[in-house]
């Protein structure tokens, strides 16, 4: 690896300097350019022309990227389900149980036959290579169509078909065009394949024209930055689309039916599940390699059973081949020495001098000893179906906790949701013990087991008056399997006012993207609760932040760093335990002398930063697709609340400058050299199990 | 076992949307992309490839032949792409570095419309190990299989 990095240096220069010399388009003339041979037909060609030319450098793809979580306050961690195989546990940690009937001896038959991850992991940026295997265990031509998730803020710029020993790289193209291209080859009897984006975590793959007993692979690359919070980094993979709820009337929404009931839930993105005594041959392996840097003092994997080894700053680690099921979210979380990242500063150039950086900002150390003012808690909890059993058990016990942390001057309110809403009071309750007691048997009363109208439960959340003298929290417990993310996000950003959400996952497959950006919208707080984790300790984390004041008003001056573009746009509050990343772009060369201030109870705080510009080399071309991905997701949010904006032109021109996945672009590759006989062959949807603890009666069937 | 999966076929078939009906709008063609050295090592190389008449569009890039260009297909610039332009490139640190002609891309392209398009390449740079530039040349071919019983 360090040979090719080492001619890779080599060799960029050469190239950069032939794109300096200039190079013309030359698309529909009359007469070939200078430089070009023209071709009749399709001949040979003579070049010779010495050189303008391109950008090597910007063809060969970064190795790492930004996420939006570091923008987040991430209070818990997911400590996730392992479980203690079962003597009589065929497939041990599976939700899907395999009933041994007769006539269910076999898996059911899927065209997706198996799924590798490999991430490289360097510091708190990832590279994470999903190999997909599609076949046709069929007698006849099929399509293979799969709706999967990757985490939301994941920035997908490789695409790669892979044809027995062929690999056809898949090129970004809007979205609409991407799709016609497809379906013309498909039509034309042509292998060919098509990767969508429905949700910023929802993906659909489709592969065209696989012919019996063929296989067909699909390599998708993508980057991201891991999250990080009191010392911990956490990386996760999401292995399953838990199956949402759709309000009625909308048919945007990504619906959930059994296997085979194609078209049943009317909505435009559609995932079939498995039923529970079914399972598919479906499997996945999964292996990370992790430099971070500094020596791990401590390395846990809460959700799967894996082989790890670790050694310094290195570590490895295996999914095991027993708990090989894709059914729920793969967390990996690691400890580094000291309370602080070595270096919270990642700089590059590229080869054309245009300069990104990514800046860790950490909360002031004088924070710890000042006390906090009094709060009003406001708990959400989702009632739906999705939601029976271990979640709820689970989210009621966090409940329990946080009322339990609460102190005299606080005040708090429940509301329940399913198919509508209801709260406790109609105003806040001061945190007394006869009002607790109260809630405690509030929370007991059965309540919902229906559908997840969020709304109603965002409704009668932030619609009663604030109390201006505390600090409000609005807590939401949810798996967050809904289907109008956008909606809900519009609407909490129109009624949230001066409140901070919490939003508080309880699953093992829960919906990030939703949860996440919840939370982001007014500088707010998430935490992950696994099914089998304690939630004592997520709230009494919860509580040690907010336990202290936050440095507030928090504004940049950089100094000679010439910084633009730079996000998130607003800096979120600075809270205990809780850094934050910025990214931008910048100019300028030498030390720059940053000031972050800000305020902490009033009072004026200034930490200065210094940052050396001229260490910034191309080292991590990853950077440049990094700020786009982030600029991407910040628009994005801003549509779904600003109806008067345009945002459709700047996302997909950010998109296919930087070869990057988008609810805009999407990734399109044809093999061109053979049609297969017939004209296209049958979609095929690949059936996938509930998530871990998630019932399949009330969430898929009936509906 | 075969038996088995044919007769469930067309259950899990009603995953399948209604067939579709207009006719297609374009048609595709596979076009190799030739370099020759010229009996110096060829470690990496860049061309810009475009259609002088006719409307083409690339949907796919493959990798080269058997070799040092096999383990992986070209990349392409998407700044480029967006500008209706096609720039590939690649670098190889295989020991046995092609000296003499080699394809290095096979361009898997959409053709709209009838006129059969000619096509224009320009190579852009090419250079050994230590990065020194060299001379080559650059051609294309006809990599389109013809179905069987079409007429090519």
């Amino acid at each position: 690896m360090t040979l090719a990095r080492t001619l890779v240096l080599i060799l960029l220069p050469l190239l950069a300097v032939a794109l300096m010399s200039g190079c013309s388009a030359a698309s529909a003339k009359s007469s070939p350019p200078a430089g070009y041979v023209a071709h009749a037909g399709i001949s040979a060609i003579g070049p010779e022309a010495a050189a303008p030319a391109a950008v090597l450098s910007s063809l060969i793809p970064g190795q790492t990227t930004p996420s939006r979580e570091e923008e987040l306050w991430v209070v818990a961690k997911y400590e996730g389900d392992a479980q203690q195989p079962a003597a009589n546990d065929e497939i041990p940690g599976s939700g899907a149980l395999v009933a041994r009937l007769p006539d269910q001896q076999n898996p059911v038959p899927v065209p997706l036959k198996h799924t590798d991850v490999r991430a490289d992991i360097a510091g708190y940026i990832a590279t994470v290579n999903v190999a997909q295997r599609y076949h046709n265990p069929f007698a006849s031509k099929i399509e293979a169509v799969y709706v999967f998730p990757l985490p939301h803020n994941a920035a997908v710029n490789e695409f790669v078909m892979t044809i027995g020993d062929r690999k056809i790289r898949g090129i970004i193209r809007e979205r609409a065009e991407a799709e016609r291209i497809y379906t013309d080859a498909k039509r034309q009897g042509y292998v060919a394949s098509l990767l969508t984006q429905e949700r910023p975590n929802i993906f659909t793959q489709s592969v065209a024209n696989i012919e019996p007993g063929k296989a067909i692979d699909i390599h998708i690359t993508y980057f991201h930055t891991l999250a990080y919070g009191d010392g911990w980094y956490e990386w996760h993979f999401p292995m399953v689309v838990g199956p949402r709820f759709n309000p009625p009337d909308s048919s945007s929404g990504i619906g959930a039916v059994p296997r085979g009931a194609y078209g049943a839930s009317g909505q435009k993105t559609e995932v079939q599940y498995l039923k529970p005594n079914e399972r598919s041959g479906h499997d996945i392996s999964l292996a990370i390699h992790l430099d971070a840097g500094v020596k791990i003092e401590q390395l846990d994997v809460p959700t799967h059973r894996t082989d790890s080894r670790v050694e310094d700053a290195h570590a490895d680690v295996t999914l095991a081949a027993s708990d090989a099921i894709p059914n729920k979210d793969f967390v990996l979380r690691y400890r580094v020495a000291g309370d602080r990242l070595k270096s919270g500063l990642f700089a590059t150039r590229d080869e054309k001098g245009a300069g990104y950086f990514t800046l860790m900002l950490y909360p002031p150390q004088s924070l710890r000893n000042l006390p906090r003012k009094p709060l009003e808690l406001v708990y959400v909890l989702d009632c739906s179906g999705s939601m029976d059993g271990r979640p709820i058990a689970q989210a009621k016990g966090a409940i329990r906790q946080a009322l339990a942390r609460m102190g005299p001057d606080d005040t708090f309110q429940i509301v329940k949701f399913s198919n509508d809403a209801q709260w406790m009071s109609d105003r806040p309750l001061a945190a007394s013990r006869q009002n607790i007691a109260k809630a405690l048997k509030y929370l007991d009363q059965p309540y919902g087991g229906g559908g997840t109208m969020m709304i109603e439960g965002i409704r009668k959340s932030l619609d009663f008056p604030h109390d201006e003298s505390r600090l409000r929290f609005v807590c939401f417990l949810t798996d967050g399997f809904i289907g109008n993310e956008a909606d809900i996000l519009g609407e909490i950003h129109q009624r949230l006012g001066s409140s901070r959400i919490f939003s508080f996952g309880v699953g093992s497959s829960v919906n990030r993207y939703l949860l996440d950006h919840m939370a982001k919208m007014r500088r707010g707080a998430v935490a992950y609760l696994g099914l089998n984790q304690k939630p004592e300790p997520v709230m009494d984390a919860f509580f040690e932040r907010i336990s202290h004041p936050a440095l507030t008003d928090v504004a940049i001056d950089w100094g000679g760093l010439r910084a633009t573009d730079v996000f998130p746009a607003q800096i979120p509050d600075l809270f205990v335990g809780r850094p934050v990343i910025v990214t931008g772009r910048f100019t300028g060369n030498g030390i720059a002398n940053i000031r972050v201030k800000g305020k902490v109870a009033n009072e004026n705080e200034v930490t200065p930063l210094t940052l050396n510009l001229d260490t910034a080399g191309a080292k991590n071309p990853a950077l440049g697709p990094i700020w786009a991905r982030m600029k991407i997701a910040d628009l994005a949010d801003r549509a779904t609340w600003d109806a008067s904006g345009n945002f459709t032109a700047p996302i997909k021109s950010l998109a296919l400058e930087h070869n990057l996945m988008s609810a805009f672009t999407a990734f399109v590759a044809v093999d061109a050299t053979r049609q297969t006989e017939g004209t296209h062959g049958t979609s095929v949807a690949v059936p996938v199990p509930v998530p871990d603890g998630v019932p399949y009666e009330t969430t898929v069937a009936p509906k | 076992m075969n038996r088995f999966l044919l007769a469930i076929l067309p259950l899990v078939c009603l995953a399948a949307g209604p067939v579709d009906a207009p006719a297609p709008s374009s048609r595709f063609a596979a076009i190799d992309v030739m370099i020759d050295p010229k009996g110096q090592p060829l470690a990496a190389w860049q061309i810009e490839f475009a259609a002088e008449t006719g409307q083409v569009s690339l949907v796919g890039v493959e990798s080269g032949e058997p070799g040092a260009y096999a383990k992986r297909p070209p990349y392409y610039d998407p700044a480029a792409l967006a500008g209706n332009r096609i720039i590939l490139g690649d670098y190889s640190l295989d020991p046995a570095i092609p000296k003499t002609k080699i394809r290095v891309a096979r361009l898997m392209l959409e053709i709209r419309g009838a006129a059969k398009p000619q096509y224009v390449t320009k190579l852009i740079t090419a250079a050994d190990p230590d990065g020194k530039a060299i001379p080559a040349n650059v051609s294309v071919n006809d990599a389109s299989q013809p179905r069987s019983g079409d007429k090519k």
